[in-house]
């Protein structure tokens, strides 16, 4: 148990969003989505609602309702992606850290829950070689555009227990975050000719409310749905840049179901619709974003063992579109998924700690629509933590 | 476009085209000495005699006449020296029977198309190692007392002596035991060497001259011991006055800096080079980046006698005017790029050489001035640099350029870069 904390504690440090060069979809507009979902909701098909048993996900403000022990989960999630534009390739790699949250039951029927959460991810870096005519010479010139940041969100839940089956939620929060973009030229075959940079970062700034519910008609039956409005994102230059970024954020809503379908195996599915189009008229241009869907469900078979411990086992696909067009043509992904789980310490009234894991591998985009494709491997990691 | 990097956290060679905004853009511009100069000058004098650690002779070279000068050590009044039973002694009567004054030559920087013939002689009048030159045998600010003779004052011919640039790196001149008693008597201002060199048309740079002396021990007059003696003053003076014109120069010995006053930049604006005019481009130097500034200069002939001896590398740094004080003493600031620039061939200022221009980077200093006073009440950047050499005490002879008024007058090369206000989109 002691053993656990110090690695869950370095997980809650770290902001959740993005390092490293991550993707070259989030180059257009806010970048790509970052779901808030623990690694067990990962691997049964990524959109972390009505799922029978715990789940540290953001997405439902209503889970925190029924909760009986405190509780913290942290997810981190690297990645590697080979990436093919106009007949070159090339190998990234980056990490996020999507997912934060906390959980406190009041008395029997009342929860909070606090989180902290990815939403956008806005970091990629594109580096170009070229030849600058500089008086009766050409100069070996290298560009580089880094983009690190994105749009995170912060909500407090507050969550009710009606019935015994029937939870419902609302919570109020915050999208922020910062962008921070990088051009640099340098010459690196002239040690005389000095290097040039320069640094553009605005600020992001905007409210949401969620309301969601969850009922189980069975005990062996639940679903779930949650819808998110939020206000105007508004992205205020800090450095570098005049521009003034007013962005109408998109309406979202999430369902999904579960069930047993036989003793051990769980079956859950879900989806999410979010009216992107409604950010298309921030940047002047009808094109740049679309309405999305994103479907995905899973299966588990909680009766797997290894080590003497319960191992539960997990298959998951997902399909998604994603918001901002490339070249007039709005990229999609689909992804495989495999996940496990461990306890690592419990009591006589339930887990203590408990880990979890899912490996997806996933295509994103079209060549001949977009001429960009990624495919990708993705390993989610989560740990939840719980009181007495 | 190339792939750049394939590891993780790397930035990709790949996808360009995705990339939002306009392209960065480098742009050379070049301009002329009424754009961005408001004054140029040469100042001499900054390495007094004191100063020097070599000696340069000339009889004529190319207009070149210069003399060498040498006060020597006294000889030791006492001598140590093993007797035949192999003690050792100390003799503190020794009588000095004659000597040599040898004098080393830099074979690489003096310049003889053959046998050169040399003089050593005695000097005849007071003299001050310190401050005498050409004219002066004492200049010591008060005090100004001329040669009878320019150059030096002989009193006497000691010795003549050939130096063979194809046999040997050195010249010694025989020394007769009067002219060592006369050099021995430390009340005797006058004493000195004078070298002179007889033979036109040769340069030689000598970084040391010495004075061996053959002693007699007292209690072993049949023995000779020799010992030697360094110079404690005296090194050279030169026939040369200062050239006329607006030729700008800098270099070692005579020692000149070049000075210029520069006028305010970042007020300056210029269509985009390459650009059509219906694109409304401008390049305010306030708002692009410099990448590299450089003042093209245009070497000129430099008096053949007094062409550099070695590659001339320039400095420039700013100049800290204080008010009240002269130019030529105002003090030295930083190097106004942030590298140095490679050495010039002496072979640059040979006259009819024609060589190309050169630029002296001014990166740092520029740019600052681009920049201009960014907040109220801040110091305004220094306006005045300095071009000098870097070995302004060990390199003979000097560069020159074309200054303000010339034909080749200096111009500002700029490289700056610009790129587009960064958006979302």
């Amino acid at each position: 148990m002691m053993r656990v904390f110090p690695a869950a504690l370095l997980a809650l440090l770290v902001l959740p969003g993005a390092a490293g060069a991550q993707s070259l979809f989030s180059t257009r507009g806010l970048g790509v989505p970052v779901e808030p979902v623990d690694a067990r909701a990962r691997a049964l098909g990524g959109i972390g609602i009505g799922m029978l048993g715990w789940t540290g996900s953001m997405v439902n403000p209503a889970e925190a309702a029924g909760v009986y022990r405190r509780g913290i989960s942290a997810a981190i999630q690297p990645s590697r992606r080979s990436v093919e534009f106009e007949g070159e390739s090339d190998v990234l790699g980056g990490t996020r850290f999507p997912l934060v949250r906390a959980v406190l039951p009041f008395g029997g029927r009342m929860g909070l829950a606090v989180g902290y959460g990815g939403f956008l991810d806005q970091g990629w870096a594109v580096s170009t070689e070229s030849m600058v005519p500089i008086g009766n010479q050409d100069v070996r010139a290298v560009d580089l555009v880094e983009s690190s940041g994105g749009v995170a969100q912060a909500r407090v839940d507050f969550a009710y227990l009606l019935t015994p089956s029937l939870g419902v939620g609302v919570g109020a929060g915050v999208y922020t975050g910062r962008l921070e973009r990088v051009l640099s030229r340098s010459f690196p075959d002239n040690q005389l000719i000095e290097g040039f940079s320069t640094v553009a970062a605005w600020n992001y700034r905007g409210p949401s409310f969620s309301a969601g519910a969850w009922w189980e008609p069975l005990p062996i039956a639940r679903v779930g749905a949650s819808v998110t409005w939020a206000g105007e994102l508004r992205g205020e230059p800090e450095e570098g840049t005049t521009q003034h970024l007013r962005i109408d954020m998109p309406l979202q809503f999430s369902v999904g179901a579960s069930g047993q379908l036989a003793p051990g195996l769980l079956a859950v599915a879900g989806a999410r619709w979010a009216g992107w189009s409604s950010a298309a008229d921030g940047f002047g241009d009808p094109d740049v974003a679309a309405d999305t869907w994103e479907v995905g469900g899973g299966v588990e078979w909680s009766r797997g063992r290894a080590l003497s411990r319960p191992l539960p086992v997990r298959l998951g696909a997902r399909y998604a579109r994603l918001p901002f067009r490339i070249e007039g043509a709005t990229p999609t992904e689909f992804a495989l998924a495999l996940g496990f789980g461990s306890v690592l310490a419990r009591d006589e009234f339930g887990p203590r700690a408990v880990v979890d894991a899912a490996i997806e591998r996933g295509r994103r985009g079209d060549a001949a629509a977009t001429g960009l494709t990624e495919s990708f491997w993705r390993l989610t990691i989560s740990m939840s933590l719980f009181g007495q | 476009m190339v792939a750049l990097a394939c590891a993780d956290e790397d930035p990709t060679g790949i996808g360009g085209p995705l990339v939002p905004g306009g392209a960065v853009r480098t742009y050379e511009i070049v301009l002329e000495p009424e754009q961005f100069l408001a004054s140029d000058t040469t100042l001499g004098g900054f390495v007094a005699p004191d100063q020097i650690f070599f000696r340069v002779l000339a009889g004529g070279y190319e207009g070149l006449t210069s003399n060498g000068l040498a006060r020597f050590a006294p000889p030791p009044a006492t001598l140590t020296y093993v007797d035949a039973s192999g003690a050792t002694r100390t003799d503190t009567m020794p009588t000095y029977v004659g000597g040599r004054v040898v004098l080393s030559v830099d074979t690489l920087r003096s310049v003889a198309s053959g046998p050169v013939r040399l003089e050593l002689h005695r000097i005849g009048e007071e003299w001050d190692p310190q401050s005498a030159s050409w004219t002066l045998r004492v200049d010591s600010g008060g005090v100004q007392l001329p040669w009878t003779e320019p150059g030096g004052t002989s009193a006497a011919l000691v010795d003549t002596a050939t130096w063979d640039p194809a046999e040997g790196d050195s010249v010694t001149f025989d020394v007769d035991s009067l002219t060592l008693a006369l050099w021995a008597d430390t009340l005797d201002v006058t004493r000195g060497a004078l070298i002179r060199v007889a033979t036109p048309d040769a340069r030689i740079r000598s970084p040391v001259a010495v004075l061996r002396l053959d002693a007699r021990p007292s209690a072993k007059p049949d023995t000779v011991i020799v010992t030697t003696v360094g110079s404690i003053g005296g090194w050279f003076v030169l026939d040369s006055d200062t050239p006329a014109g607006s030729a700008l120069r800098v270099g070692g010995l005579p020692s000149y800096r070049s000075y210029f006053q520069v006028q305010r930049l970042d007020t300056l604006a210029f269509p985009c080079p390459g650009e059509p005019p219906e694109s409304n481009c401008v390049l305010r130097l306030n708002d692009v980046t410099i990448n590299y500034a450089a003042l093209v200069l245009q070497p000129e002939g430099t008096p053949g006698g007094l062409v550099p001896d070695d590659s001339l590398r320039i400095e420039a740094r700013t100049v800290l005017p204080v008010p009240g004080i002269p130019l030529a003493r105002s003090p030295l600031g930083s190097l106004a790029a942030g590298f140095a620039m490679g050495p010039i061939e002496p072979a640059t200022f040979r006259p009819g050489a024609n060589p190309g221009t050169i630029e002296v980077p001014l990166t740092r200093f520029i740019a600052t001035l681009a920049r201009g006073r960014r907040e109220e009440g801040a110091d305004p950047p220094p306006e005045r640099f300095a071009l000098y050499d870097a070995r302004e005490n060990s390199l003979f002879g000097y560069g020159t350029f074309g200054g303000l008024g010339s034909a080749s007058p200096p111009r500002l090369r700029l490289i700056v870069t610009v790129a587009p206000e960064a958006e979302i989109r």
